[in-house]
Formats: C-alpha cells, sequence, structure tokens
C-alpha cells in the first residue's frame, strides 16, 4: 500500500474508532436506555454469535441469511446488466427513435421500483423471482440508459469513419469499433447499478420479508433484540464495502486497456 | 527516427493503382435559412494517373478534404462521377486522417491496431496480419513499440502508427487527409522526409491532401492547387527530380519560384480562408 493510502485507511480507522468509543461510553454509562441502544462491543458479540447460532428456534442463521441477500442481488444485477447491454445497443444502434427510447428510460428511472413489489407478487409469487426481477430492473434501467448514451456517442466518433475507410460493414463497425468505444461508459452504468442493486436487495426485502438480511433487520427488531439488529444493518455497510472492493477489481481487469 | 528494412516493399514497374476520373464532381450541403445549397465543389474536373505521388493544396476549408473522403466513398457525391480504370477489380483505398488521437483504436496495442485494417478486410490469416503489422512498424520506425497503447505515444508517433495500419493493408491508393496538420513543426519535418522515402518506394497513388505550401512542393511529383469554396483547380503542375532532404530543396531557387507562385495564385483566388 502507498503512503498515502495507508494513512487514509488509518484516518478512517480513527474516525471509526472515536465514534464506536463515543457510542460504548454513552450506551455503558447508560445515557440512554442500554437494552435499546446496546454498547458496540455487545453489538459485535452477538451478531457474530448469530452468524452460527441465531437468537431463533426456527430458521437458517445470519450467515445463510446474507448469502441468500447476495443470490438474489447478484443474480438481479447480472441479468440487468446483460439485458441492459443488449437492450441499449440494439435500441441505440438500429433504430433512429434511440432518443424516444432514452426519454422513456428517463421516465421510469424516478419511479421507486420497490413500488412494483406488491404487483410482481401477484404475478410470480412470493419466492426469490420477484426481488430478483426488482434488482433486475433497476439494474436495467442504469446500464440501459449509460449504454444508450455510449453508442450514441461511439457512433459519433472517428473510428467508425476508419472500419468503412477499409471496407468494414456496418456490422464490423459496431463490432470493431462502437463496442470498444462504448464500454467504458457501460461499465460506468453497471458500477451505478451495484449501488442500486444492494438499497433494493435490502428494501425488497424489507417489504417482503420471508428471509434474508432484511428480514433478519425486522425479525430482530420484533423480538426485540437489538444488538443483532444494529449488527445486521451495520453488516448492510459492510456488504456495500465488499461489493464496492469486488466490482473494482473486475472494472480494473475490463478497463486495463483503456486506462494506464 | 530509424527508418527500417524498405526493401521488402514491392518495386514493380508497373503500378496496381488505377488511375482515378472525377467528373462533374459536385458537392453541396443544404443551409438552413437560405434559398441556396453551400456549394463546397462545383463541377470539378481531375484525373490522376497510376501511380503518382500527388499533393493536393488549398486553404483551409476549401473542400480538398472532402474530395478524398468522396473518392474513399466514405462521403456521398451531389453529383457527377468518379470512376477508376479499370473499374475492376474494385480499388482498395487507404485512409490517413488527420486526427491520429482518434483514429486508433485506444483500447488496442500498437501490433493491434496495426492489424487493424488487415482485421476488417478479413482476408490475410493471423499469422500475414502479424507479420505485415511486424513489417510496417519497423518501416516506420516503432520498433519496440508493439505492445505499447496510443495514449503512452506522443503525436508523432501515433499518427506513425496510423501509416504503419495503412500501409500493411497495402491499399491500391492511399489517401492522406492533413496527416500532419497536428504536429508541431519539429516533429513535422522529420516525418514529411521519412514519408518521403517511404512513398518513393511504393508504386501506389497517393494524394495528399495539404494547406501548407512547403510541404505539398516538398512531398509532391504533382501538384494541384486549389481554390476556396467552391474547389476549383487553379493551377496543377509536375516538379520532376528534386532533393529529398527538405533543407536543400526549400533553400533551392527551384522551391522559392514555384512557392510564390502558389502563394499569389491562393491570395488572388475569391474569397477568405
Amino acid at each position: 500500500m502507498t503512503a498515502s493510502v495507508w494513512t487514509r485507511w488509518l484516518k478512517t480507522l480513527v474516525v471509526l474508532a472515536a465514534i464506536f468509543g463515543a457510542w460504548e461510553y454513552v450506551s455503558r454509562a447508560e445515557m440512554v436506555n442500554q437494552f435499546l441502544f446496546p454498547p458496540p462491543t455487545q453489538v459485535f458479540a452477538d451478531t457474530f454469535t448469530a452468524f452460527t447460532d441465531p437468537p431463533y428456534r426456527s430458521g437458517d442463521n445470519l450467515l445463510f441469511q446474507i448469502g441468500k441477500s447476495v443470490y438474489r442481488a447478484v443474480a438481479g444485477w447480472i441479468i440487468g446488466v446483460v439485458v441492459g447491454v443488449v437492450f441499449g445497443v440494439v435500441v441505440e444502434w438500429w433504430n433512429k427513435p434511440g432518443s424516444v427510447a432514452t426519454s422513456l428510460l428517463e421516465f421510469l428511472r424516478p419511479i421507486p421500483v420497490i413500488l412494483f413489489l406488491p404487483v410482481l407478487v401477484l404475478v410470480v409469487g412470493i419466492g426469490d423471482l420477484s426481488r430478483i426481477i426488482v434488482i433486475a430492473w433497476a439494474s436495467f434501467i442504469f446500464v440501459a440508459i449509460n449504454t444508450i448514451f455510449g453508442v450514441r456517442t461511439a457512433k459519433q466518433a472517428l473510428l467508425p469513419d476508419v472500419v468503412r475507410s477499409f471496407g468494414g460493414t456496418e456490422t464490423l463497425v459496431l463490432r470493431r469499433a462502437v463496442i470498444g468505444l462504448a464500454v467504458p461508459q457501460i461499465v460506468a452504468g453497471a458500477r451505478q447499478a451495484v449501488g442500486v442493486a444492494l438499497v433494493l436487495m435490502v428494501a425488497s426485502e424489507l417489504i417482503l420479508s420471508t428471509d434474508g438480511l432484511g428480514w433478519f433487520i425486522l425479525f430482530m427488531r420484533r423480538s426485540l433484540f437489538p444488538a443483532e439488529m444494529y449488527g445486521a444493518i451495520l453488516m448492510v455497510g459492510v456488504l456495500g464495502l465488499i461489493f464496492g472492493a469486488l466490482f473494482q477489481r473486475l472494472q480494473k481487469v475490463i478497463l486495463r486497456p483503456y486506462l494506464d | 527516427m530509424v527508418v527500417g528494412d524498405l526493401s521488402g516493399m514491392t518495386g514493380q514497374k508497373t503500378s496496381s493503382s488505377p488511375a482515378i476520373h472525377l467528373r462533374g464532381v459536385t458537392k453541396t450541403y443544404p443551409r438552413r435559412g437560405h434559398d441556396e445549397d453551400l456549394r463546397i465543389i462545383d463541377s470539378l474536373d481531375l484525373s490522376f494517373r497510376p501511380g503518382e505521388l500527388v499533393t493536393i493544396v488549398g486553404p483551409s476549408g476549401c473542400g480538398k478534404s472532402t474530395i478524398l473522403k468522396m473518392i474513399d466513398g466514405l462521403t456521398p457525391l451531389t453529383s457527377g462521377s468518379i470512376s477508376f480504370e479499370p473499374s475492376s477489380p474494385k480499388p482498395r483505398m487507404g485512409f490517413v486522417f488527420q486526427d491520429y488521437a482518434n483514429a486508433l483504436a485506444p483500447w488496442r496495442t500498437v501490433q493491434k491496431n496495426v492489424e487493424f485494417g488487415l482485421e476488417i478486410e478479413g482476408a490475410a490469416s493471423r499469422t500475414e496480419r502479424a507479420e505485415a503489422a511486424a513489417r510496417y512498424i519497423e518501416m516506420v520506425g516503432l520498433q519496440g513499440f508493439e505492445t505499447a497503447y496510443p495514449r503512452e505515444l506522443s503525436g508523432g508517433m501515433q499518427q506513425r502508427v496510423q501509416l504503419a495500419r495503412v500501409l500493411a493493408y497495402e491499399p491500391d491508393v492511399l489517401l492522406m487527409d492533413e496527416p500532419f496538420g497536428s504536429l508541431d513543426a519539429q516533429i513535422r519535418r522529420v516525418m514529411q522526409e521519412e514519408l518521403r522515402r517511404i512513398l518513393e518506394t511504393l508504386d501506389r497513388t497517393v494524394l495528399f491532401v495539404t494547406h501548407d505550401i512547403e510541404e505539398s512542393l516538398y512531398l509532391g511529383d504533382r501538384t494541384v492547387v486549389l481554390d476556396h469554396r467552391p474547389a476549383r483547380v487553379l493551377s496543377d503542375f509536375e516538379q520532376g527530380e528534386r532533393t529529398s532532404s527538405y533543407e536543400e530543396f526549400t533553400a533551392s531557387d527551384q522551391f522559392r519560384a514555384r512557392y510564390n507562385e502558389v502563394w499569389s495564385l491562393l491570395q488572388g483566388g475569391r474569397g477568405q480562408a
């Protein structure tokens, strides 16, 4: 690690330590209701045991719940990205009304996807599929919008003409020039989709609660296990960091030919 | 810049290039708010013999690039015709763009970029492509940079990659659109001398467009002087034998006379750039 990265991590650790330290003190000193607001040491300990030994009789442990959530998020994200790229390329490359598609997507984007969940449940039932579809839909919107923009910009670049000057068909122009030029923009869309997938992963499980991390949070709240609840909430943040880091790795590999 | 071994180039006497005939070529663009279209080129008649090294010089924006693009088929004609003699097989064109940075694929290495033209055509096998690329990378003096990316290279080097790419394609006609226009004077001088050396071993038709009079006289065996929009031929002359040293040439009387001639022609022409 370089010096600057190391100091940045150190500073973050110090700040976190200060926050947790304050929390610990406030809780232990009973300045707040210690039951509802347990100290971080207890939160960590109880959450840790919940990974293997949850405080409920029937149902799987926290590790399993997290696994379920992650599975739905990843599946939804992958589907959304793949469909989004294909859709974006097809719409923008072959049709003039690419702008119609973009306007339509821009219109759909701010609509909270979570609202679709009840409707989806009526159609596909309360299994994993309904939540995967919600996550896939949101990912799709981000990726499709970015793909359309990337392809549109690529079409106006010089490289397509280069392909034509060597006698390339329009298909070759797409394959050899336009896609390559659009990749950075597509990756940016996929990166946005990661964040959205995570949020929807939890949100969909809060609304449609059968299992997963979101269900765990709610269940711990209802069953009055605040320590485990806070722990699970923190886990959401940790998952965010992990997903972000994993995507960074993936991005580095894909974009290596484009960046230094 | 070190130029590699040129002996691999074909030294045939008869050129494989076609003759090119432009007859009554007109190019107009519709203008909003005007009744008349914008006439870039008006009834241009021009012919090129096989294997000629022709420079086309004129003020910026006079339509010279458009002429090249129409010959290549990148831009359609409004009217008139461009024909090749012989008309079949269809001549293979190589185009060198002024904007070298955007003419190269940023995600491809130098080697892969040089292979690009052959890849598009799809006629050569993978090994043939790699060999051709290696040969021309050496010819333009970029050996050692095969695995570098365009962004890691200077402007002059990037333009050399483009040159290698189009040479590896071995086109029948080489069209060059102000390839050195974006380079600084030092690099330009070096590139011009090297290009001349390369082009003189090539027995193909080369059409080189520029707005730099010195460059056009140095490079071109034949020079066509074009007027401002609409483009029309102000002069069309052969220079014959001249030294390949840029310094010597530009110091010669032959050059100076021609330069003044072209300069006053362009000054006297209609309109400004």
